[in-house]
């Protein structure tokens, strides 16, 4: 009896189906602030910093973690977290949606000719950005800056920086960590190139999309 | 993909497209390497079997190689009745005046294949025209600067691939055209030294590269393992142009070579596709297609052969026009294609040969408004590249580009291009589903196993994962997005489907190598394709056999001291993954997937664009939106209910990277059905599906039109689905078992 059920339902012509949403990026509700790592103002006594005399890494006076990016050598300035009130220990990437930066890189590059003019220069994009990093200095992610712009352009004024983590791990598919640090590693110009840059960073957030109704 | 900016990082990211090529491309040559590459080139070439002669008109005539001087006649005469051909050929003999030689030219043009291609490839071959148009002093000693500057450069290409890179083979190319456009008017002496260094130079690359012996990385094979690299292209036109320069000079001797190149263009010629077509995307279509239709006309004109008859000559325009998007004048292409904005520069001009031998008035005419369209200078002022002189005959006429045919199937790629117009606000859709390689370059493999008697390894580096994927375009927004010349081919990132969130095989790296041990034209194939009224198209591929990696799980993962099982092929994760897609011009698309996996598996369909909105779920209803503010509708339906996102689509180029969106609808099931309706012409349409059996009947109404598709699954995985339209009692099209498309150019169906 089940079978002729079944078989008569088979014969019926069965109606259109359509779906359920399931996630919506363009919801046009703003992500929801889950890890707030570093906000400008805040207490920070969970960070410390990893830096040389090409990319100092200090608090500026209104709180901001300010990077000073001089010379021409290659630089790795990191800043690393331990766990605090708000900022758990055992972050991994793969448990949010985004990572946002509210960021700015101020600066620009002076170029010699071969004559040795100096000029400055700024390309729109930088090639500029951050990597993530596991208690043991592995990669975990990386982006550009430029990357989430609606311009390409690393940004030179404030801007919130919305890296769905998607991006950050598309290199690192899958490499899995409990995130502990954010560097910002700029690879040695050409020559002639000597950098002067401030990189200032207001905020540091893990957050995700809000759940669809 | 024409700027040439572009063009020039080709170059360089070429020299690494092989996972063969990788260790060789970062070494640096040394003086003490150099000796040793030098001293394994034989002294004296073995005799000549049957060397090609010159034809008996052209022994000790000069110029011939570029051009002769009744070519030149003929061209004088053109120039002065055509504009276009009277301002290119102003631009290059004011270039030729002007010209300066810097005074490290060929240390320049030695250091890598980009100044070679750019500087020499590009710029200072155009002397040879500019001198034969106008005989003057300063472009006389503008060429005999340059011959004397590369006769005092001992190597020219110092690389890893000593005087045999593809930088080494256009340094020869110019060095020989310049050498025979003023052969007359050179001082004997230098001419002698110059002949002398051609030949020095032609038996490196011989040796050092088509012959292999190059140290410390002999057998690199990368270019010289099938027929279709551009690479192997640009070094045979190096070849052939210095040969054919000296191959009547006293004393020296060039019958053997001559013979292995005339070989060599007859193996290239052979597996090469009569649509003239390049699996690796439009981009590298124009990027290499110049080379060799200059080597098949330089032969023609000086050995005699008929070359240029070979039907890829008079079709390779099809690609690279049906690929073309007017706004911007980008490309909506797969493979490595940036598919940004462009420049028509120097290597655009050479698909003219098409009408030239067709004397097709229309093919010229389209040709020429992309000409027309992209030459042009940052202010927008028109430019005229050298080229235009070699390849645009005027006597051919310029008749209607709106008689081209709006679509084209490329049956050697399993491709398709369908238009709406010519204009600039053109609807187009581009559909795939062919082997990587395309057929020709498989029939090769299949045909000619290698030392080992393996199936030949091919180069599909620049091949994406993408068989049954679209991609679209309104204007200049891309509402599909086509890709970018990925660093990373993935399937996810194409408007296909994935498979437990695995796409196709091979997937996953920067530069896509065959599969081992298999046909790959089982992988992925066209199986209809019917053109019918008013432009109507149905195309359908069957990319089942190309899913083939389980998801990684604890289960099934293998352990990390396990042996590797060489050669491994998993089997198929589908029985079937059929793609129908029905284009109605004008009125709408549909695009019908019909999905059967081994068991329960998560099937994702994915379409890439800038951004998305949902409108209406529960009715299937959703928008695509672009970077300009076009707004096409989209309604999916299925025969079982599923779920939709729209996420983040993370795009990584060569030239830039892209963040834009996608949506993708899943379910965990052992098949699904979907109908895509898409609605560019604002016609507002609607769906309804039922399935009745293995019957699905699709209704489409609108104000002016209410159609219904009959929709049944093939009986096997090669025959066509059945598809038919019918509006009202009138027939709209129909795809059945005999309307089986074309795979690949000698395939009988």
């Amino acid at each position: 009896m089940k079978r002729l059920i079944a078989l008569s339902l088979m014969l019926v012509a069965l109606p259109a189906l359509a779906f359920t949403v399931v996630k919506n990026v363009n919801s046009g509700k703003p992500p929801v602030e889950r890890v707030v790592i570093f906000e400008k103002g805040k207490p920070a006594d969970h960070l410390s910093f990893v830096d040389d005399s090409n990319c100092k890494l200090s608090f500026a006076p209104d709180g901001a973690i300010e990077c000073r990016i001089i010379g021409c050598a290659e630089i790795k300035p990191l800043i690393k977290w331990k766990p605090s009130e708000g900022v758990p220990a055992g972050i991994h990437l793969q448990d949010y949606d985004y990572l946002i930066l509210t960021c700015r890189l101020e600066g620009d590059t002076k170029v010699a000719n071969a004559q040795g003019r100096v000029t400055s220069q700024r390309p729109d994009n930088l090639w500029f950005g951050f990597t993530l990093f596991d208690t043991n200095g592995e990669r975990l992610g990386s982006a550009s800056l430029a990357d989430p712009t609606p311009d390409k352009k690393t940004p030179d004024k404030t801007t919130v920086l919305k890296f769905p983590m998607s991006l950050i791990k598309f290199w690192d598919m899958d490499k899995k960590g409990e995130v502990q640090a954010i560097g910002f590693p700029w690879s040695k110009p050409h020559p002639n190139i000597t950098r002067e840059f401030r990189l200032i960073i207001d905020k540091i957030v893990l957050a995700d999309d809000p759940k669809p109704n | 993909m024409k700027h040439a900016l572009v063009l020039l990082v080709f170059a360089v990211a070429l020299t690494l497209h092989s996972t063969n090529v990788s260790a060789a491309g970062a070494a640096d040559m040394t003086p003490a390497l150099a000796k040793k590459n030098l001293e394994r080139i034989p002294s004296t070439d073995p005799p000549a079997v049957n060397p090609p002669k010159l034809l008996s008109a052209m022994i000790g005539r000069h110029p011939r190689v570029l051009f002769t001087d009744n070519e030149i006649d003929d061209l004088k005469k053109m120039i002065t009745s055509d504009p276009i051909l009277q301002k290119t050929a102003e631009g290059v003999i004011a270039r030729g005046k002007s010209f300066k030689l810097r005074p490290d030219l060929g240390e320049v043009l030695a250091s890598g294949d980009t100044p070679a291609l750019a500087t020499g490839n590009g710029d200072i071959a155009q002397l040879a025209y500019a001198h034969a148009l106008s005989h003057n002093a300063a472009t006389k000693q503008a060429i005999i600067d340059v011959l004397d500057a590369m006769l005092k450069t001992p190597y020219w290409s110092y690389s890893h691939e000593l005087d045999a890179s593809m930088g080494a083979a256009c340094n020869m190319m110019i060095v020989a055209v310049l050498y025979d456009a003023a052969y007359n008017d050179l001082p004997p002496d230098l001419r002698a030294q110059v002949a002398q260094k051609i030949l020095t130079h032609a038996r490196r690359l011989y040796y050092l590269g088509f012959k292999q012996l190059a140290v410390p990385f002999p057998g690199m094979g990368y270019w010289q393992s099938d027929p279709q690299p551009n690479h192997r292209w640009y070094r045979l036109r190096g070849m052939v142009s210095s040969l054919l320069a000296i191959a009547d000079e006293k004393g020296l001797e060039t019958s053997f070579l001559l013979g292995e190149m005339k070989k060599e263009m007859d193996f290239l010629m052979k597996w090469y596709p009569a649509d003239g077509d390049c699996h690796e995307g439009a981009g590298y279509q124009v990027f290499g297609f110049r080379s060799l239709v200059e080597t098949a006309m330089m032969m023609d004109r000086v050995l005699g052969t008929d070359y240029l008859r070979q039907p890829g000559f008079k079709n390779a325009w099809k690609q690279h026009l049906y690929y073309w998007v007017p706004t911007q004048n980008r490309d909506i292409s797969f493979g490595d294609d940036q598919n940004a904005p462009g420049v028509y520069q120097y290597d655009c001009p050479p698909f003219l040969i098409g009408p030239h031998l067709t004397r097709d008035k229309n093919t010229q005419a389209a040709l020429l408004r992309q000409y027309r369209s992209g030459a042009k200078d940052k202010d927008g002022k028109p430019t005229y590249p050298w080229t235009l002189l070699e390849f645009y005959d005027p006597t051919v006429g310029e008749g209607d580009y709106h008689a081209v045919p709006q679509s084209y199937l490329f049956a050697d790629l399993g491709a398709a291009s369908m238009r709406d117009s010519w204009e600039e606000d053109a609807v187009i859709l581009t559909f795939k589903c062919g082997p990587y390689g395309g057929y020709k370059l498989n029939e090769y493999r299949q045909a000619v196993p290698d030392a080992k008697g393996d199936l030949h390894y091919i180069n599909v580096a620049h091949d994406d994962p993408d068989a049954n994927s679209i991609a679209m375009s309104i204007g200049g927004d891309f509402v599909f997005h086509p890709g970018l010349y990925s660093t990373k081919k993935m399937t996810d990132t194409i408007s296909s489907i994935t498979v437990d969130g695995k796409g196709q095989i091979m997937e996953g790296d920067s530069y896509t190598q065959p599969v081992p041990k298999f046909d790959m034209r089982k992988l992925a194939y066209l199986t209809g394709w019917k053109a019918g009224d008013k432009g109507r198209i149905i195309i359908e591929g069957e990319a089942g056999n190309a899913y083939r990696v389980p998801a990684a799980t604890e289960e099934t993962k293998p352990a990390a001291d396990a042996p590797q099982k060489e050669h491994e092929i998993p089997s198929p994760v589908l029985k079937k993954f059929r793609r129908s897609t029905i284009w109605m011009p004008g009125e709408y698309i549909l695009v019908l997937d019909d999905i059967v996996s081994d068991g329960p598996r998560l099937i994702m369909w994915r379409g890439s664009v800038e951004k998305a909105q949902f409108i209406n779920p529960e009715e299937g209803r959703c928008q695509i939106l672009t970077k300009t503010g076009k707004q096409v509708d989209l309604q999916i339906l299925g025969n079982k209910p599923f779920q939709g996102a729209i996420d983040h689509l993370f795009l990584a180029g060569r030239w830039g990277n892209e963040l834009i969106q996608q949506l993708q609808f899943s379910i965990k099931s052992d098949s699904i059905k979907f109908a895509c309706l898409l609605d560019p012409w604002k016609k507002k349409p609607t769906m309804t599906l039922k399935e009745t059996g293995d019957t699905v009947t699709l209704a489409i109404r609108s104000a002016t039109f209410d159609d219904t598709w009959t929709w049944r699954g093939a009986k096997d995985s090669m025959t066509p689905s059945f598809v038919t339209g019918t509006r009202g009692a009138a027939p709209l099209i129909s795809l059945s078992e005999k309307d089986l498309a074309p795979r690949g150019d000698n395939v009988a169906n």
